[in-house]
């Protein structure tokens, strides 16, 4: 079968079945499909400001992704992003509210602590890795709750005023504060620097010799190590960066949309990422593209929840749907290829 | 005697290639049929049709003369008693040699436990027919190459087959055991067992009943064995009818400079070692000689190379380059940085290439490089696609381009970017590992006559192998590796079977050979 004609159909048999079992979900619960479509465009690509909406969650999901994208290509699967997210949030509150600096060095500085923090969270997965051999599977799944609560601890007992009663941080000094590109939106200029540092992640991995030695050890880290690759630096180095990444996305959070710190700075973009960088097939443009399309999702679900009064769940397991659609997606599109016209299949233990 | 299994027209086709173009095929009961051919002349697939890996576009295969659709590997073992042995493993790793061997039917008490006892005991009693020693105990991921693929063969015997299909099975064994594989082969097919031997070696096909060859998946010739000899053979496998026997162009001489030195090398524990620890291993290469060390599997090459290439360092001794000791300080990174060694390895898939990146990534591989590829560490493109370009063309890499992945070249064409990788690094010294292991006719010579130039050019090359007669060809001094111990072989000493004596252990005083 043609491959375009392949990649077409996969895509439309995907988005058919998402939108039968949303649709059945919707119908269940009540709600009128067409209804609760069209707030869904609308909360997310309707006007400026809804676009402002995609755009501001496609910004942390972007980040993290372009960190997961250095991991996954040293072939180490970090999926402690959402931690690393949390300590720079917490990093960048830090310098947002307790330091005083004029206004780009006081941002830049809020950048580089999110970064630090953030990365050295993912250095530490990389460190009982080359040192231990301890799967980074698990440490990065199990460091993101020690992240998340050192994140909470210091937030209720530290950074939260006295009186206060919320868990939330105090207010961060307006010279930190990522300046509104666009008035009347939210769009503020961590998106911008998220697009550009995709450029730069792409040009890390594909046009530098660290890049390279990134993409042999995933490869290969026998012969990564063979050809006089050092391993376990290239490693440390990819997982700081990875975190880092992701200390970046917390970053945008609080400097860009809160202002502050509160408990739900991040609604899962790091677990999302994981997804979108999968589905990106570990490049980074493609990243843009995807965080764009899942900043949209959310965005829209949210609208949908505040109009309409769907309840969240029902959109998470919208973004579920999708994360799953999406991974099937070029299974389906190589069996398709691979299946002749008239149906019978040309490889054996083809998928 | 009946014929088991016959084969009309078989045809297969991978898109454009056709790889297998009208094959009649006939096994008789208790025959040992060599299949032969170089590589990618459509043998591997043939089997995989009779094993029901694919199915075949036109065609159609008989047992026992009744029409039969093999749909799976499965159902070839299952309901046509179809075994097979492939080139690589299909063992657990994590099993032991007995789990493994029993795999299909393990023993268990009343059908939920496993009875280890009874594998145990049926282990035992297959080993000692087929006089393998191995320790059903020990986990197969231990093993060296050579004995997994021991474990393989006895798994697929452990299953009653009817026919054994055999991938090519005899590439990695060493003389004496290829000696036992076909005795063991004779007492199965003098049982009534018929056998399929896929090989592209000319004189082990000439030790089977019948032979049949391929060439570009056609069948070029079908006797037996009594009916050809070398020549219709080679004629048959080769468009051109040529194979020169090079012999060395010059003899060493004494005032050689040495460029590698190893002393007493000792690895592993020191109260109890194992097979292939080191013991007291010394050696020197000279520039311009070609240093072969023979041996069969598993006996301390690997951890020898991994000692001089900085993989691993020794308990004991001194590994000296050009008189500079790099025991201690020496990894890997430095050496390559220094493009000290060039080094071909045994395992061109787990080690040797970075299999799912493109071809330019994989010519570049190598410390060294760094900075005429990657100037002030950003990609210098136009250089690697022109290197690379080159490569592929001085090398002869038949490949579809130079961003294909690497895992997409035959093993021959991947080993020839691996060799042109290393030679072109101008060391001092190169080291090669099985360098022609599973290639075919063509690539062998190429390979050899490359190594060759180097050791002309007055490179010093430490040749490991486990095939003798690459050794006996290429080596001007040959040395023989067992149990972690090096003997030396008298020089001039070139008969195959004097040095398979002390590969086996049988040598000098020694009247008898060790046995654990």
């Amino acid at each position: 079968m043609n491959k375009i004609f392949a990649s077409a159909l996969s895509f439309l048999i995907v988005m058919g079945m998402i939108a039968v079992v949303f649709s059945a979900l919707i119908r269940l619960s009540g709600f009128e499909l067409i209804t609760v479509y069209r707030v869904l465009l609308a909360g997310s690509l309707g006007s400026f400001g809804t676009i402002g909406q995609t755009l501001i969650r496609m910004c942390p999901l972007l980040l993290a992704s372009l960190g997961l994208i250095i991991a996954f290509r040293c072939g180490l699967w970090n999926v402690g992003a959402e931690g690393q997210l949390f300590l720079g949030a917490f990093g960048a509150t830090l310098v947002g509210v307790y330091v005083s600096l004029p206004s780009p060095w006081h941002i830049l500085l809020a950048m580089g602590l999110s970064f630090l923090f953030g990365g050295l969270w993912g250095w530490a997965a990389g460190f009982l890795k080359t040192r231990f051999n301890a799967n980074e599977v698990i440490t990065t799944l199990m460091s993101n709750f020690i992240a998340i609560w050192i994140t909470y601890y210091f937030l209720q007992f530290h950074l939260k005023p006295v009186r206060a009663f919320n868990p939330v941080s105090k207010n961060i000094l307006p010279t930190a504060e990522l300046p509104i590109l666009i008035k009347g939106t939210l769009v503020h200029a961590g998106i911008p620097i998220a697009l550009l540092l995709a450029v730069a992640v792409w040009f890390l991995i594909h046009r530098t010799y660290l890049g390279y030695t990134i993409n042999a050890v995933g490869a290969n880290s026998a012969g990564a190590a063979y050809g006089g690759i050092r391993v376990d630096r290239t490693v440390l180095i990819s997982m700081f960066l990875s975190g880092g990444f992701a200390g970046l996305a917390g970053m945008g959070e609080v400097l860009g949309v809160h202002h502050l710190l509160i408990r739900g700075v991040s609604p899962n973009y790091g677990f999302i990422a994981i997804a979108i960088v999968l589905i990106a097939r570990v490049n980074a443009f493609g990243a843009i593209i995807v965080s764009f399309f899942f900043g949209a999702v959310l965005a829209g679900g949210r609208h949908l929840q505040a109009m309409v009064g769907v309840p969240t769940p029902l959109v998470d397991v919208l973004v579920g749907l999708f994360i799953i659609s999406m991974l099937l997606q070029p299974l389906l599109e190589k069996r398709l290829a691979e299946t002749s016209p008239w149906g019978k299949r040309m490889e054996y233990g083809s998928l | 005697m009946p014929v088991i299994l016959r084969t009309e027209g078989i045809v297969k086709r991978f898109e454009k290639v056709t790889a297998n173009d009208s094959i009649d095929f006939e096994l008789k009961k208790g025959q040992i049929h060599a299949l032969l051919g170089e590589n990618g002349s459509g043998k591997s697939t043939f089997l995989n049709v009779l094993y029901g890996v694919w199915s075949p576009n036109e065609g159609r295969i008989f047992i026992h003369d009744e029409e039969a659709e093999i749909r799976s590997p499965l159902d070839a073992i299952v309901r046509y008693r179809i075994g097979k042995v492939s080139q690589h493993s299909d063992l657990v790793p994590t099993f032991s040699v007995g789990e493994n061997i029993t795999f299909r039917k393990v023993p268990t008490w009343h059908g939920f436990l496993i009875d280890r006892g009874a594998i145990r005991k049926k282990v035992l009693d297959l080993l000692d027919i087929v006089e393998v020693k191995l320790d059903p105990d020990s986990i197969v991921e231990t093993l060296s190459t050579g004995e997994q693929q021991q474990v393989e063969l006895l798994k697929v015997l452990a299953q009653d087959a009817e026919i054994i299909l055999l991938d090519e099975t005899s590439a990695l064994l060493a003389p004496h055991e290829v000696e036992s594989l076909f005795s063991l082969l004779r007492t199965l097919s003098n049982r009534g067992t018929s056998i399929v031997f896929v090989t592209h070696k000319l004189y082990e096909a000439l030790r089977c009943d019948r032979i049949t060859v391929l060439r570009e998946g056609k069948v070029t010739l079908t006797a037996d064995q009594q009916e050809v000899g070398f020549e219709d053979l080679l004629g048959a496998m080769f468009n051109q009818r040529s194979i020169n026997d090079r012999s060395r162009s010059s003899m060493p001489t004494t005032e050689q400079e040495i460029i590698l030195e190893v002393r007493g090398i000792c690895t592993g524990n020191q109260v109890n070692p194992r097979r292939s620890d080191l013991k007291n291993v010394s050696l020197s290469v000279h520039s311009g000689e070609i240093l072969g060390i023979a041996g069969i599997a598993g006996n301390g090459q690997g951890i020898l190379l991994d000692v001089i290439t900085g993989f691993c360092h020794p308990r004991e001794g001194q590994v000296l380059l050009k008189s500079e000791d790099i025991t201690r300080f020496s990894s890997t990174h430095i050496l390559r940085k220094k493009n000290l060694i060039a080094y071909i390895p045994e395992d061109r898939h787990k080690m040797g290439s970075l299999c799912t990146l493109p071809l330019t990534e994989n010519a570049i591989l190598g410390e060294g490089r760094k900075g005429s590829f990657f100037p002030r560490s950003i990609r210098h493109r136009s250089k690697i696609s022109e290197f690379t370009k080159n490569l592929i063309s001085e090398y002869e890499v038949k490949t579809a381009g130079m961003n294909v992945r690497a895992d997409s070249l035959s093993g021959g064409n991947l080993q020839k970017v691996i060799l042109g990788r290393e030679l072109s690094m101008h060391a001092d010294l190169v080291i090669a590992s099985q360098p022609s292991r599973g290639l075919d006719f063509k690539t062998t010579e190429f390979v050899h006559q490359k190594l060759m130039e180097k050791r002309n050019q007055g490179k010093a090359v430490l040749l490991v192998s486990y095939d003798l007669d690459e050794i006996i060809k290429l080596s001007d001094r040959i040395v023989v590796m067992y149990e972690g111990a090096l003997i030396e072989v008298p020089y001039g000493e070139t008969d195959a079977k004097a040095i398979g004596r002390i590969m086996v252990g049988f040598y000098e005083n020694k009247t008898e050979a060790r046995i654990e």
